[in-house]
């Protein structure tokens, strides 16, 4: 049972950043619900007042960057099941596309939003690599003005986000350029979907070459994280299966990881390798594929 | 006379669930479903420490909060508490929530103890948790391993599990009168059920007790009485003056409902140099919670002369076993089966043909299957692809999937179980049979109707069967797959005595003897000239005001029915040998029942088992926590189960012996399916995973662990 709670739905932008202001850390904003609700259940979150922000206009739309290139922005109330099926994303960054369609199952996916997990900051959260790898920036609103955070900075720990308590996430934006060889890979938990430990690989390539390379890896820490090792390694390499196999071993080395009752730590570790090596090795094709 | 077991034109064939669409569109209603006017909700405190006293309790502490009605302690002040989850108090409100609510306020103060929640823990501490082992041997197993030809050595070992069954345990109590309980209960065992609770109350002259179960949602063996639940509701019941519904919560189903005990073996196998067991040594140990065994059938199937073992039952704070479907045979076929492979593979010879060598003569219990198994050996490998597509132990193919093969043997009895039936003919040609027994799932709803027509000569349909309820013939739990035999016999012998009053009157309106008669296609008539007869109505027309009643026990049943049972699986899986996943691609069932009497439900019951021993080898595992000693995964989230993806494709094959009669099926087909996946595992993989369930970082474990391949290992 969820305790008794006061629900708003504010109309605005503004309304919604006013009742945040007023209730402070005695509000909670609510997206799909996908990730408070069952905090709710569970009593890891007894907000006071519950500002659902599903009335509010303007934050349902995946829209082009102004600046031109191939970036676009993504609004706090759009879908996983969306972003998985817009022409848009699939175009510009298949990337985005391919993480929102492996999150959890079809029910998730259609009422979960990027915005939504990005704020509840699960450590087993998909979105985290690939906004890494893509080095994607929350648009951040509040009643004090506008502020942009870089998804790695937003994402500070176990639930712990870098957002004040009247603090909103209005979209979140992907600049670009984004590459065709880029590629998600993924331990599921056999219920839930969640990442045991998630990769993305984004990658310019010059035939097999990496001329850049970015590696983000999620579900294996409190924080997702860039896996500068393995980047430093290939950046500039052929990606030959066995170069990509020595670079990726031991990536998650000096970390505190998580073990739990899904999965230890030593098999966490192992898992990030296995699937930071997948996700590569596919960018990598696909890249080749395409050009 | 007529049909079965002369002829059968009814049994034998595929006959759709009676009350599948009820089920299926909702209508059923199972024991949750029971919502009388007034019913109130009850829910129990359970122990929250893993072992504890009970200091002090207040049942006072929940009086006058919302929506209470009545409370009932279990235990008392002094008590000690064994496992977390152990029963102390229940109270009942007229809510679900204001009944939760009152659990969770009831004052109790607890002395906790110190707990042990896994089986090395109370070996490592020993005393009197570990209990007196057990021997058993047979020959000279020394002896024999210095003459041996192929020797292995190896440790094997199974988690506890618990049922899961969909529908938890519970029922709604609700005394109509002061001296009439009727109970809604989930149960196996309508007739011990309404007993168990009737000996409770032995205060109340003349009790009576009815327990009904039309639908249930699966026991596994768990469900054999009313349980503290039943004592408890009836209890509240009776102290409320309102009906009272009592169903488990899913946590409490895991911890409290019963499981599966865990077996750990080191076993030390020897053949000679044709593949024939000479020698089998092995000292068992595993835990049933904390009062009971976790004893397993070991040697299996195969009877070596020379034998030797030990086994060990050890106690952890946890719930009590309960009987799961086929208690120690899953077990038993886990272990000898790996046992099995690993000295084909140190012989080089095919595990299919080790097996053939070492098929007994006599099985223990039961007539030999040596040809049936054979039968079921042949049928399955070559379902399977088994020689041409089985590669030895440890063969590597590039990438990293890897594909392996394997197969197990289980066996069972499936005797008869003890069964009345009555069945009615009335006057406008209603046939109505009665049976005490219930329906758990595997379809005795429509096994009863199909027998009593079988034997009348009418449709399913024309038959009213009713069971499911205690106040019909009693007809004995469902366990130990006696179901089928015992209904099928008491129902058929029914039917006939019934049929033979028919018989005699139709025989004076038509002018010839009762013996001359026979009843087929909804008609009675004279067998040497069938167009002089009568439709069934006209038959029954001539009992005037009468209607017939005629009982029989399924003893009158002779010759119609047998037990001993074998099985045989292949199952061919895929690892992945950079994550460790093990994907299930295809299982063969060879199922062995003698009679098979409803293709569709026999069928049915093999899948069934099949799932349960795929979930049991890749999936499932009671967790508890070291430090608590609660269990971690009381859910269906944490502990889960197979979906339909995660299954691979399923094949069944029933072998036909209409000649031995009815045996039962409901517990053989789980009980090779995991040995069958554990040795398709080894022979992928090259190496032992060292115990079940065979999950992903297991594997990895293993194959970490393997260095160099290790002598006789990778060959053959
Ligand atoms: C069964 C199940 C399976 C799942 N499987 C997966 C999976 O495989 N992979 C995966 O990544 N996720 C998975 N999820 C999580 C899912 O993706 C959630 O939808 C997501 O974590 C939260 O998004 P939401 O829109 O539902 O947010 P909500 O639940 O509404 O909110 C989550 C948190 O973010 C805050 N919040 C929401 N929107 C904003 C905003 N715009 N600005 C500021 N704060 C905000 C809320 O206050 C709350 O604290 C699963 C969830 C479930 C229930």
């Amino acid at each position: 049972m969820i305790p008794a709670l006061e629900y708003r739905t504010p109309e605005s932008l503004e309304e919604a950043l006013d009742l945040l202001e007023r209730h402070g850390e005695e509000a909670k904003v609510l997206a799909g619900g996908h990730g408070l609700i069952p905090a709710l259940k569970l009593r890891l979150a007894a907000p006071r007042v519950l500002v659902d922000l599903r009335r509010v206009p303007g934050l349902s739309s995946i829209e082009p960057l102004p600046e031109g290139g191939d970036g676009f922005v993504v609004g706090a109330l759009v879908t996983h099941r969306e972003i998985e099926v817009s022409p848009l994303v699939r175009a510009r960054c298949p990337l985005l596309a391919e993480v929102a369609g492996a999150i959890g199952d079809a029910q998730v996916r259609n009422f979960g939003t990027l915005a939504g997990s990005l704020c509840h900051a699960d450590p087993a959260a998909d979105y985290p690599a690939v906004l890494l790898a893509l080095d994607a920036e929350a648009v951040v609103a509040s009643r004090r003005g506008e502020r942009r955070v870089s998804a790695g900075e937003l994402v500070q720990g176990v639930f712990e986000t870098a957002l004040e308590p009247d603090e909103i996430v209005r979209s979140v934006r992907f600049p670009g350029p984004h590459f065709a060889a880029a590629a998600y890979s993924k331990a599921r938990q056999a219920a839930s979907g969640f990442a045991l430990a998630g990769a993305a690989a984004h990658l310019k390539l010059d035939g097999r070459r990496a001329t850049d390379i970015a590696v983000g890896i999620t579900g294996v820490a409190a924080r997702p994280f860039r896996a500068a090792g393995v980047e430093d390694a290939l950046r500039g390499q052929e990606l030959s299966p066995e170069a990509v196999e020595a670079a990726v071993r031991g990536l998650a080395a000096g970390r505190e990881l998580t073990s739990d009752i899904h999965a230890s730590a030593e098999y966490r570790a192992r898992l990030a390798e296995v699937h930071a090596k997948r996700a590569i090795l596919r960018a990598a094709e696909r890249g080749s594929a395409g050009a | 006379m007529p049909k079965w077991p002369e002829s059968r034109q009814i049994m034998g064939t595929k006959v759709a669930r009676l009350d599948g669409a009820l089920k299926v569109s909702g209508k059923a209603k199972y024991s949750y479903d029971r919502n009388l006017p007034g019913l109130l909700h009850a829910k129990i405190l359970r122990s929250p420490h893993a072992h504890a006293k009970i200091i002090q309790i207040d049942p006072e502490s929940v009086k006058g909060l919302p929506g209470d009605k009545a409370v009932h302690l279990i235990k008392d002040a002094g008590s000690e508490l064994h496992y977390a989850g152990d029963e102390i108090a229940a109270v009942a409100a007229e809510t679900e929530e204001q009944a939760r609510d009152a659990v969770r306020a009831m004052k109790v103060k607890y002395q906790v103890l110190p707990h042990i929640a896994s089986e090395e823990q109370a070996l490592k501490q020993g005393g009197d948790v570990v209990k007196a082992p057990n021997v058993s041997q047979g020959g000279d197993v020394e002896a024999a391993f210095k003459e041996a030809a192929a020797t292995i050595e190896g440790t094997y070992g199974a988690a506890v599990i618990t049922h899961v069954c969909l529908e938890t345990h519970g029922l709604v109590a609700h005394w109509r009168a002061p001296d009439d309980l009727v109970l809604y209960a989930s149960t196996q065992a309508v007739g011990a059920t309404a007993d168990g609770v009737r000996g409770h109350f032995k205060d109340v002259p003349n009790l009576k007790v009815v327990c009904e179960t039309p639908y249930m949602g699966g026991g596994y063996g768990s469900k054999f009485g009313p349980d503290i639940q039943g004592l408890v509701a009836a209890e509240l019941a009776r102290k409320a003056g309102k009906p009272v519904k009592l169903m488990l919560e899913r946590d409490e189903e895991h911890v409290a409902g019963g499981n599966r005990p865990s077996a750990y073996a080191k076993v030390k196998a020897a053949c000679d140099d044709q593949g024939v067991l000479t020698a089998f040594q092995a000292e068992t140990w595993g835990t049933g919670g904390n009062s009971r065994g976790a004893g397993f059938p070991l040697p299996y199937v195969y009877a070596p002369k020379n034998f030797q073992r030990k086994h060990t039952d050890v106690m952890v704070n946890a719930g009590d076993a309960r009987a799961m479907r086929a208690p120690g045979h899953p077990q038993g076929s886990l272990i000898m089966e790996q046992v099995m492979d690993d000295l084909a593979d140190k012989l080089g010879m095919d595990p299919v043909e080790l097996r053939v060598r070492n098929l007994p003569e006599t099985n223990r219990t039961f007539q030999t299957l040596k040809p049936i198994y054979r039968r079921e050996l042949h049928l399955g490998a070559e379902r399977i692809g088994w020689f041409e597509r089985r590669r030895p132990r440890g063969h590597r193919s590039p990438g990293p999937i890897q594909r392996g093969f394997g197969c197990a043997l289980g066996t069972w009895g499936g005797a008869a179980g003890g069964s009345q039936s009555t069945c009615k003919i009335y006057p406008d040609g209603r046939v109505e049979v009665l049976c005490g027994t219930q329906d758990l799932g595997t379809g005795t709803t429509t096994i009863v109707p199909m027998v009593a027509a079988e034997i009348l000569g009418l449709e399913v349909n024309d038959i009213e069967g009713r069971i499911g309820s205690s106040a019909y013939p009693p007809s004995g739990g469902s366990g130990g797959s006696t179901t089928v035999g015992g209904v099928s016999l008491s129902v058929a012998m029914a039917s006939r005595k019934a049929l033979g009053k028919v018989f005699a009157k139709a025989a004076a309106a038509l002018g010839v003897q009762a013996a001359d008669l026979e009843a087929e296609g909804g008609r009675v008539f004279v067998r040497a000239t069938p167009q002089n007869g009568l439709t069934w109505k006209q038959a029954c027309a001539l009992l005037g005001q009468e209607t017939i009643s005629e009982s029989a026990d399924k003893d009158e049943g002779r010759g119609m029915s047998d037990q001993g049972v074998g099985g045989a699986q292949f199952a061919e899986v895929t690892v992945d040998l950079e994550t460790g996943a093990v994907r299930l691609q295809k299982l063969v069932a060879v199922a062995d029942c003698g009679l098979v009497v409803n293709r569709l439900l026999c069928e049915s019951q093999v899948y069934g088992g099949v799932i349960m021993g795929i979930n049991y080898g890749l999936f499932e595992e009671r967790r508890l926590d070291r430090a608590s000693g609660l269990q971690i995964n009381p859910d269906m989230e944490w502990y889960k189960l197979a979906k339909p993806a995660d299954l691979g494709e399923i094949e069944v094959h029933l072998l036909d012996y209409p000649e031995r009669g009815v045996i039962g099926i409901g517990e053989p087909p789980t009980i090779p399916t995991a040995a069958a996946i554990a040795n398709a595992v080894c022979n992928a993989i090259g190496v032992r995973v060292s115990s079940i369930p065979l999950t992903p970082a297991k594997v990895l474990a293993a194959l970490a662990a393997k260095t160099e391949p290790k002598n006789g290992q990778g060959k053959g």
